[in-house]
């Protein structure tokens, strides 16, 4: 009899703003983040995709009480909330969603390895600081190249965390970027539903999508 | 006044007659130039023969799947932009589309009037 628990699984794609700036909060260094020039259509994609996952979303009609929510790139570190409200107040569709439903009395995970998270951000800020006359195409690619490993790790530090922190009766909600692999492990201990509204890729950029 | 043809050419790839006739009223009145193809074989020869400017493309079709049809198209053409339909995603699906530089990727069922949005953006990028 096939009696996996159920977890909402929603792929998503970061926003400019979003990438990286949790790793420079706890670095203390947020108004020297990548620079982020974003433009109408940028935040309009952004905007869309966040509406279209809220939509689906709210259609589900799910226990918020008895459900817990996992975040691509919040860290375990005792200042999740803050965290959020920070990217929330800064005006990232993302976390304004996610406090949201911590108001709807959803309960909130801190999801990710903290070194593993700011080795990403220094990876990724090293590619795009030193080269920046660089193909748009050979500069992704490196990225991918070298944040394979990192992807890794991090999605099976995220396995764990969700595994070891589920609790009896809860239903757990995971919001992830759309290169990560966790799905793939999930599948082994969880009957994963997906939630997908739209994806714009080309509006959004690839690199902080790699 | 009558709104004038527009220069652009799209073409929509799909197994499922009668979507393939909505989404081709729904974009005939906005004024675009519309190609069907049923099939991920036909779709790949209309590519190359009406060069279009947009593809919408189903993932989920018999004998060649979207994925595959577009790892052809992309075999002679980087430059079309393509827009995904699907009403299974998955992670893998998104990411094989990723790889393959798509536009958007959207789900089924959509509202008419978002996919002339999403198409339009595209168009515009």
């Amino acid at each position: 009899m096939n009696d996996l628990r159920r977890l909402i699984y929603v792929p998503i794609l970061h926003a400019r703003e979003d990438s990286g700036r949790t790793a420079s909060i706890l670095h203390g260094n947020e108004k020297n983040d990548i620079k982020n020039e974003k433009n109408d259509k940028e935040l309009s994609a952004v905007d869309e995709m966040w509406d279209g996952i809220a939509t689906k979303i709210g259609g589900l009609n799910l226990p918020w009480n008895q459900t817990r929510i996992y975040q691509d790139g919040l860290p375990v570190c005792g200042n999740e909330l803050e965290i959020v409200t920070r990217h929330a107040e800064s005006g990232s569709p993302n976390f304004l969603f996610i406090l949201d439903l911590i108001q709807k009395r959803a309960k909130l995970e801190g999801t990710e390895n903290i070194d593993l998270l700011i080795r990403e951000y220094d990876l990724l800020n090293k590619l795009l600081m030193k080269n920046s006359n660089k193909d748009r195409k050979e500069l992704i690619a490196e990225y991918q190249a070298k944040s394979r490993e990192l992807l890794t790790l991090r999605d099976e530090f995220i396995l764990n965390r969700i595994t070891s922190t589920l609790q009896k009766g809860e239903l757990p909600i995971v919001f992830m970027g759309v290169m990560h692999r966790l799905d793939k492990m999930l599948e082994k201990d969880f009957f994963v539903s997906y939630v997908i509204y739209r994806l714009p890729f080309r509006s959004m950029g690839t690199i902080y999508n790699a | 006044m009558k709104k004038e043809f527009t220069n652009w050419k799209i073409l929509l790839i799909d197994d499922e007659p009668k979507l393939l006739d909505l989404m081709k009223d729904v974009l005939e009145e906005e004024k675009y130039h519309v190609f069907c193809a049923s099939s991920g074989s036909d779709g790949i020869l209309l590519n190359e023969q009406k060069n279009p400017d947009l593809i919408l493309l189903d993932l989920r079709m018999p004998e060649m799947d979207g994925i595959e049809t577009l790892r052809n198209i992309r075999k002679n053409d980087d430059k079309v932009r393509v827009v995904i339909l699907t009403g299974y995603g998955c992670p893998d699906t998104i990411r094989d589309a990723a790889d393959l530089n798509v536009s958007e990727y959207l789900s089924k069922p959509f509202e008419n009037e978002d996919l002339v949005s999403i198409i339009s953006k595209s168009l515009e990028l």
